[in-house]
């Protein structure tokens, strides 16, 4: 029996042994803040902290440097999503929209984080890599030539200079030559130490893999204002829910998430919270249907008016939108958008509406299974696809239920996608061959600012996603690309609203809010930016510890 | 017949039967439409017992509905790897020879495939059927079975009426399906039992990880959506907890019906 | 006569992890779906589908994807022997070195989790099987089976929302805060990892219990003990003699396949709790379809089957010298 006891002690030693070991560790300092004098913003993402190459748009890395932390870019946008110089200090474009003419910040004094001089060298650097690599940002553009030490005259061709002045913004930085072109082979591969460096006010000194921290330290003077804080750090969680549980104990400052906003259904869990700002905004981006015109029946204006007639906008409103969701418009683009419409409907269900649209549209259910046929009698069964993406899919699967229910109910039958919702490269397939029905997708903040969701709608020469080719649509997108001034911009968005709103050619499901919470009890002057969040590129040189 | 079994057995088959006739008559129990949608995130009430979801559908008519998909992907998973475990376990031990190395070879491989990562492979990468769900559970799972199957085939194998019928010449499938099979049961049973527990369990995890069955209710699919449509911050336990418990209940019944076979079963030895 | 049968052991658990290497990569190669669009990302595929598909093409040559398939397999299996698993199709950093890395974390969350659980379910699990139907059995033995029904991700989820989320006794996830150095970071690793290790020894312990007691029961019942009994002998001295020398050998293989299956076993505690071990590794690359990520983390946990099981044939053997017999009988 004593052996036993000694088993029995010694199990229960070890045990107890971990709990200790675990609340001593409990009662230690809030981490994070290092233990040194040194003021430190915590931001918390949860794009994953994998590789640090200035070149590349991945992880945390990649996606803090759209707001000009460690890569100062050319130029970035307002709150209004207007174009505001940044490295690229003034321009001016030509009449036929085919030149631009530059100057840069290389007479400020910004170094590289190596020391290092930034030069206009490394300017037709930047410029001709794009052009090499056939950006999506820089599209139209065919040349760069140096004038003087600060100024460069870029070539475009079709008018795309104001377009790509505005496409580039927040995603194109200047990239050191002298780095860069000792590299062989794809640049995106590279993993050499100084492939982070970049001219912005931070420079990034470590990586912590077990923490997933990135640190990043304050160059200090820069032309564009000085960091009231010495250090940033930026740590990954796994979810929201863990990024939202760390901002309520106070281990993070902000929430940074690049077009990833809490989802609304978590609202309640920021609001209401001590010290803890929610961040709403209006979001710029909404989720949306998208019709296929290549197909039947989604290629027929009567069929396309019942389905708007046939949703329960009610119930996709709190479902996206949650209690601060908005009823969308015809015109589906959402109000924080230039050239937004409000003088647009908005949509409403009317079930009674879109069963009669169908009957007169010769939908009728001849063979009395309680399902409408086509017009010429064959079976109709409507394919529903939602957009593949894993952290969204719980709520494009429960927008597939709401539509599939809405339209069961005015006699239309559906199927849901089930191929598109596992496997990303059938969904792809798909989108890419146009052979989609219904198609539900998301319209990301910062394709919404310049892009806009109609981009997933149209079809054209350099954008694959849409298969509406209606003349009329066609024209004004191209006018709207085109555009030299917000002005013209603006007109061309209140014609493609118009057509929206005409042709039914797609339709928003929610006007929501972004939540990006943040603390407001260690820094203050934070400026949130619609859809982005108050970690944008004005925070590093307005942002400033309170009572200070 | 009932009288002699061990309390644990009586108690699983009660907890089972209460189970299988949710399932049956749940269209007639539920309250409710589980697809109808109406006010979402409504709290318990009378009206909706266990309150609504993210789209204002009844939860408890979820859960009531739900019993039907995990008890068939647990009944017909379980099937299929008893089977295939008898079948290997029983042609390994009684033919012994190169049939067995080569089985046991077989049943070595599978048993040394790590089986969660397999199963969530093919979940991820097959179209999310119910059958196909199926599949990727059992694919490792039978190995154990099988084992145990060949050493007590080994065992019966030795017994003298089964030496007697060989020298009078009956055929193996004779032997096999006239002498082995019937002294297999107890050991089948026990090991069917707890498969559609195990099986069970892997669903749950499935779905939880939403690689579950799509459109179609299921406890591990309320559970998918409790935890990424914001239940758990938000705590809504009424949404996370009873897909938890009935799950823990049905596997409960199971384990209980097992533990009691294998009682019986030590009492008999 | 042991050595041969060693051998032919040694023999048969090289041609299983042979088996499992060319399983891996025909699994693999079956799932449908372009590697190359996980090589390059998404928003670059569209980008050169439209402007320039050939550079897609040269992509694949380069990754060895437009080979026939018995091709790729020869050149996988020269690879594998040269133990070069190539780079992460997602992150383009060595696999060979993420995968160590989050071994490391895997093996410490599951290490002290086996061993815990193996010395308190052992404990326990041998009190109650030595006094079967005892006031500790009729406690113990319902709160274990109750464990074991509760899938593996609701307990750890239970665990997060009651410890993490409503009470604030424990982080919610990761492995460490960041910015601590030394002892400090030490505590605050544990403190990280105490509510997945509880989750793990919980169901380790209770499967262990379950096994133990009813091997302790079994053997009770056998003659030599209750003559033991009636001879004496003091029930430490029947219980060390007789009852564990034989209960030891079922209970130390059930232990060895723990340690062998922990590379994978702990992989839904690992995501609930966003622990950065093979699990969460595993998954992640299942969600971006990182082909060598996959094969390698395959080849490593079946590897770690594999020498366990050889393991527990070599304890078997040192602790019971009659399973020598039944080597021979079985192998």
């Amino acid at each position: 029996m004593m052996h036993l006891k000694n088993m029995l002690l010694s199990a229960a030693l070890a045990a107890l042994l971990v709990t200790a070991g675990c609340s001593a560790a409990s009662t230690g300092t809030p981490s994070g803040a290092g233990g040194s004098s040194e003021l430190t913003l915590r931001v918390g993402t949860t794009a994953s902290a994998d590789g640090f190459n200035a070149m590349t748009e991945n992880g945390s890395f990649g996606k803090l440097n759209y707001t000009g932390l460690c890569a100062a870019p050319f130029v970035t946008t307002d709150e209004k999503g207007e174009v505001q110089p940044y490295m690229m200090t003034s321009w001016e474009i030509s009449d036929d929209k085919n030149t631009l003419t530059a100057t840069f910040a290389t007479d400020k004094g910004v170094t590289w984080h190596d020391g290092e001089p930034v030069t206009m060298d490394d300017v037709l650097f930047t410029f001709r890599y794009q052009i090499q690599k056939k950006s999506g940002y820089c599209t139209g553009l065919t040349a760069v030539e140096k004038i003087d030490d600060t100024t460069a005259k870029l070539t475009f061709e079709d008018g795309k200079a104001f377009n790509a002045l505005n496409s580039m913004a927040n995603f194109v930085k200047l990239s050191p030559k002298h780095v860069w072109e000792k590299v062989d082979g794809d640049y995106k591969e590279y993993q050499g130490e100084d492939a982070s460096i970049g001219c912005g006010p931070f420079r990034m000194t470590g990586y912590d893999p077990e923490a997933q921290v990135i640190t990043y330290q304050s160059v200090g003077e820069y032309f564009m204002g000085t960091p009231a804080f010495d250090k940033v750090t930026v740590k990954t969680y796994d979810s929201h829910d863990a990024l939202v549980m760390a901002l309520r104990t106070g281990e993070i400052d902000a929430m940074y998430d690049y077009s990833n906003s809490l989802s609304a259904t978590m609202a309640p869990s920021v609001t209401g919270v001590e010290n803890l700002n929610p961040g709403m905004s209006d979001n710029p981006g909404n989720y949306q249907l998208v019709f296929g015109f290549n197909q039947k029946p989604t290629d027929d204006l009567a069929f396309r008016k019942a389905v708007r007639s046939a949703l329960d906008y009610e119930l996709l409103r709190t479902s996206i939108g949650g209690e601060d969701g908005q009823i969308p418009g015809t015109g589906i683009v959402a109000p924080p958008n230039k050239g937004f419409d409000p003088s647009l409907p908005k949509l409403s269900q009317d079930q009674e509406a879109a069963k009669a649209i169908l009957e007169e549209g010769g939908y009728l259910d001849k063979d009395g299974d309680g399902f409408r046929e086509l017009p010429d009698g064959s079976e109709m069964n409507v394919l529903i696809t939602p957009q593949y993406n894993k952290t969204r899919q719980p709520l494009y699967l429960r927008i597939a239920e709401i539509l599939k229910a809405n339209l069961e109910e005015v006699g239309i039958r559906t199927t849901l996608d089930e191929e598109s919702v596992r496997n990303a490269d059938h969904a792809t397939q798909v989108r890419k061959e146009g052979t989609y029905q219904l198609y539900i997708g998301y319209t990301s903040p910062g394709v919404a600012m310049y892009d806009t969701a109609f981009m997933y709608i149209i079809q054209n020469d350099s954008n694959p996603w849409g298969t509406c080719t209606l003349p009329a649509f066609v024209a004004a997108y191209e006018a709207k690309q085109q555009g030299r001034s917000y002005e013209e911009y603006s007109a061309a968005m209140k014609d493609l609203q118009a057509i929206a709103d005409q042709e039914v050619i797609g339709l928003a499901l929610c006007w929501d809010k972004a939540y990006f919470p943040y603390r407001t009890d260690r820094f203050e002057g934070f400026t949130n930016i619609p859809g982005w969040g108050v970690i944008n590129n004005k925070t590093w040189f307005s942002v400033r510890p309170k009572n200070a | 017949m009932l009288g002699k079994q061990p309390i644990a057995f009586k108690v699983g088959l009660f907890i089972l039967l209460i189970i299988l006739l949710v399932g049956v008559f749940a269209p007639i129990l539920a309250p409710c439409d589980p697809y109808q949608m109406g006010t979402p995130y409504l709290r318990p009430s009378a009206q909706h017992l266990l309150g609504t979801n993210d789209l204002g559908q009844d939860i408890f008519s979820e859960l009531l509905y739900g019993t039907r998909i995990s008890l068939i992907i647990g009944l017909v998973s379980a099937l299929a790897v008893t089977v295939a475990g008898v079948c290997i376990g029983m042609l390994s031990g009684y033919l012994g020879g190169w049939w067995d190395r080569a089985l046991m070879e077989v049943t070595a491989v599978a048993q040394a495939i790590p089986s969660l990562p397999v199963t969530i492979v093919l979940a991820a990468f097959l179209s999310p059927s119910l059958w196909n769900i199926i599949i990727a559970i059992c694919i490792t799972a039978w190995s154990g079975t099988a084992r145990i199957i060949r050493s007590r085939v080994l065992q019966l194998k030795e017994l003298p009426f089964v030496k007697i019928e060989q020298t009078m010449g009956a055929s193996h499938g004779y032997i096999m399906a006239r002498h082995i099979l019937p002294n297999l049961f107890d050991i089948v049973f026990v090991r069917g039992v707890l498969a559609v527990g195990n099986a069970m369990l892997t669903e749950a995890s499935l779905s939880f990880l939403g690689l579950g069955v799509i459109g179609q209710k299921s406890w591990g699919g309320i559970l998918h959506y409790a935890f990424f449509r914001s239940g758990i911050i938000n705590g809504y336990w009424w949404w996370y907890l009873p897909p938890i418990l009935c799950i823990s209940l049905s596997v409960l019944g199971f384990l209980l019906l097992s533990y009691g076979g294998q009682q019986q079963l030590g009492r008999r030895n | 006569m042991a050595k041969r049968t060693l051998l032919g052991r040694l023999g048969e658990s090289v041609l299983i992890v042979f088996c499992i290497v060319t399983l891996n990569f025909f699994l693999i190669r079956f799932m449908p779906g372009d590697p190359v669009l996980h090589i390059i990302g998404e928003e670059e595929y569209y980008n050169l589908e439209v402007h320039a598909p050939q550079v897609i093409e040269e992509i694949r040559g380069e990754y060895g994807l437009n080979q026939s398939l018995g091709r790729q397999y020869l050149t996988y299996l020269g690879k594998t022997a040269r133990l070069d698993f190539g780079n992460s199709y997602r992150t383009k950093a060595p696999v060979l070195e993420t995968v160590l890395f989050r071994m490391k974390w895997t093996l410490f969350l599951a290490i002290p989790a086996t061993v815990i659980a193996a010395f308190l379910g052992g404990a326990l699990g041998l009190w109650a099987g030595w006094k079967p139907g005892g006031r500790f059995d009729l406690a113990a033995t319902p709160c274990f089976l109750l464990i074991s029904t509760v899938p593996t991700n609701c307990l750890a989820i239970l665990f997060l929302i009651c410890f993490a989320f409503q009470l604030g006794w424990f982080p919610i996830s990761g492995i460490t805060s960041g910015g601590l150095t030394g002892f400090a970071k030490g505590l605050d690793i544990l403190h990280h990892m105490a509510l997945p290790l509880a989750v793990l020894v919980l169901y380790k312990t209770s499967s262990n219990y379950m096994l133990m007691k009813s091997t302790v029961s079994l053997i009770r019942q056998e003659d030599y003990v209750s003559t033991a009994i009636s001879k004496g002998l003091s029930q430490g001295k029947v219980l060390s003699r007789h009852v564990l020398k034989n209960a030891l050998c079922p209970y130390l293989t059930s232990i060895c396949m723990q340690f062998g299956g922990m590379l994978a076993g702990s992989m839904m505690t690992e995501i609930v709790f966003s622990w950065k071990g093979m699990g969460t590794l595993i998954y992640d690359a299942v969600n971006a379809k990182d082909f060598p990520m996959l094969q390698t983390c395959f080849l490593l946990i079946s590897i770690c089957v594999v020498a366990f099981n050889l393991i527990a044939d070599l304890l078997c053997l040192a602790v019971d010298p009659r399973v020598r017999e039944g080597m021979n009988h079985v192998g």
